[in-house]
């Protein structure tokens, strides 16, 4: 399988979180937002598990408008039922990158099936830290890396 | 709309983190009981 470092699913709890708290999961999805040629990968379980989640807390009209928010930056790939959404969304997406509080998918256990499929998961504050656009642009985009070219709030 | 406005308006819930880990949780939770049927 064919993998793309400028590919991240984001789990439903970063989705959460950066949506809540202004914290390294906003600071991660803002590198995202910062730059249109990183694509955030998502399926129709992770959508309505994040959806389930705001409505829960909040109220479903910020859920919708979350929603239909996310819906407009990401991709959204096909979701079997009956798959893991947060691994299916990455090997359906090509994804090498999956953001992820989950002790599940960071341990050791899952972290050998991921290596297997070239899927790199972290949580939001080692993308944070590791993430560096400007050699990942010179190689999946090409020329010098011209900086952020999207305001992460808008 | 722009993710201030969504992240303003999500402030005003005064979310912590045990409160989304616990909602998160729960949905996890479920996940997890689905994936084990």
């Amino acid at each position: 399988m064919t993998v793309d470092p400028t590919r991240i699913v984001a789990d439903v709890d970063v989705l959460v979180r950066d949506l809540f708290l202004d914290d390294t999961d906003r600071d991660a999805l803002d590198q995202i937002r910062a730059h249109s040629w990183l694509t955030l990968i998502v399926n129709e379980a992770i959508l309505e598990e994040a959806t389930t989640i705001i409505t829960a807390v909040a109220d479903r009209d910020l859920a919708a408008d979350w929603q239909s928010h996310l819906t407009a930056m990401a991709t959204i790939v096909a979701y079997p039922p009956g798959d893991h959404p947060v691994i299916s969304a990455a090997v359906r997406g090509n994804a090498a990158q999956l953001l992820t509080h989950d002790p599940q998918l960071l341990s050791a256990e899952t972290g050998a099936t991921f290596h297997e499929l070239r899927v790199s998961a972290k949580p939001p504050d080692a993308f944070v830290r590791q993430f560096d656009p400007d050699p990942l642009y010179r190689e999946y985009v090409g020329g010098a890396y011209p900086g952020p070219d999207r305001d992460p709030r808008e | 709309m722009t993710w201030t406005t969504l992240f303003d308006r999500a402030a005003n819930y005064d979310m912590t983190d045990d409160d989304l880990e616990a909602a998160i949780a729960a949905v996890r939770d479920s996940r997890e009981s689905e994936n084990q049927e």
